[in-house]
């Protein structure tokens, strides 16, 4: 049988203790992490480059999230609430010192050993377009194409305004485009190259 | 068709589809942590942040007592003096009164004395901060 320690006692007790500290009870929480979680994670992961990072942004942004006051007024306001908590993490991480450097994710590898053809060089060719835009450029563009957030939600989450937002989203994907152009010129110039 | 003479609609067909298709792609490889995971480790995470909150006040008041304590033996030793040394005179003069021989000695230590003021104060409060010193050095903040 497992003996009972200290520090089990006192995981119990914080267990006990944390449907008072945090905002929603667990069973609340189980259900809104189910049906966020894994979207979050996408955007953070896309957002740093690396899913290392992104499982531990994951984790902080949960708990802060938790840990906030705020009252919610529906749903959506709470899932818009919980991106802006991991847009402000990615802002503070990207601040630091980068001391993951040699861990990051390098998408071309992961893409390359597996074999999808077209599809792949498609989404490497994304990923290094994607790393090449400016961080905000980078949310705006997800946010609105990948997870399908209006124009409001998107102002809420990323904190603009929302009269300027669709000038601010004309120019990333004026970038991210031309970024795609000439990656594609790039692929098939090796193409013919090749042939 | 519009979006190849349209230059934005051209923009967007190009961008959306792939996004999308990223989207999709990731996410049926993401790995996320179980809801019961993250929520014991926030938790036993806010747990470690009220002992922390709460044991800070606790902290700054030891601080503070120390610090009392200090000012307080100065003054102590600052009032102290003068009837010390008068008794350290008087306990002199009356040796010297008994052995004569000895006057010089005597005035000879109480120059001393007086003299070493700053010496002995700064002692006494070596004496008085080196536990409070290692207590802070060897305390969790």
């Amino acid at each position: 049988m497992h003996d009972i320690t200290v520090n089990d006692l006192e995981h119990v007790t914080a267990l006990a203790e944390a449907e008072h500290a945090f905002q929603m009870t667990e069973e609340g929480f189980r259900s809104f992490y189910n049906q966020t979680s894994r979207a979050v994670w996408m955007y953070l992961a896309r957002m740093t480059g690396d899913s290392r990072m992104a499982d531990d942004l994951l984790q902080e942004a949960y708990y802060r999230f938790l840990r906030s006051t705020t009252t919610f007024a529906s749903d959506d306001h709470r899932r818009h609430y919980l991106f802006r908590i991991a847009t402000n993490l990615v802002r503070d991480q990207r601040r630091r010192p980068q001391l993951h450097a040699a861990a990051s994710e390098d998408p071309q590898h992961e893409h390359r050993t597996s074999d999808h053809g077209n599809r792949v060089v498609a989404h490497i060719d994304l990923a290094r377009a994607m790393e090449q835009l400016k961080p905000r450029d980078r949310s705006l563009l997800w946010l609105a194409y990948a997870q399908g957030f209006s124009h409001e939600e998107i102002a809420q989450t990323l904190g603009v305004k929302a009269a300027s937002l669709k000038a601010l989203l004309f120019r990333a994907r004026r970038r991210l485009a031309s970024l795609l152009r000439g990656a594609a010129r790039g692929t098939s110039d090796v193409t013919r190259g090749r042939s | 068709m519009h979006a190849e003479c349209c230059e934005i609609c051209s923009e967007v067909m190009l961008i959306a589809p792939a996004l999308r298709a990223d989207y999709q792609a990731m996410r049926g490889d993401v790995q996320v942590p179980a809801a019961g995971q993250i929520w014991w480790r926030a938790a036993v995470r806010a747990r470690m942040d009220a002992v922390h909150a709460a044991s800070r006040p606790m902290t700054w008041a030891q601080g503070l007592a120390a610090a009392g304590a200090v000012g307080l033996l100065v003054a102590l030793i600052g009032i102290a003096w003068p009837s010390l040394t008068g008794s350290l005179v008087w306990i002199v003069a009356e040796a010297t009164r008994l052995e004569p021989v000895r006057t010089e000695v005597a005035a000879l230590l109480v120059d001393f004395l007086r003299r070493s003021l700053p010496l002995l104060t700064g002692v006494a409060l070596c004496a008085v901060l080196a536990p409070v010193a290692v207590y802070l050095a060897l305390s969790d903040e």
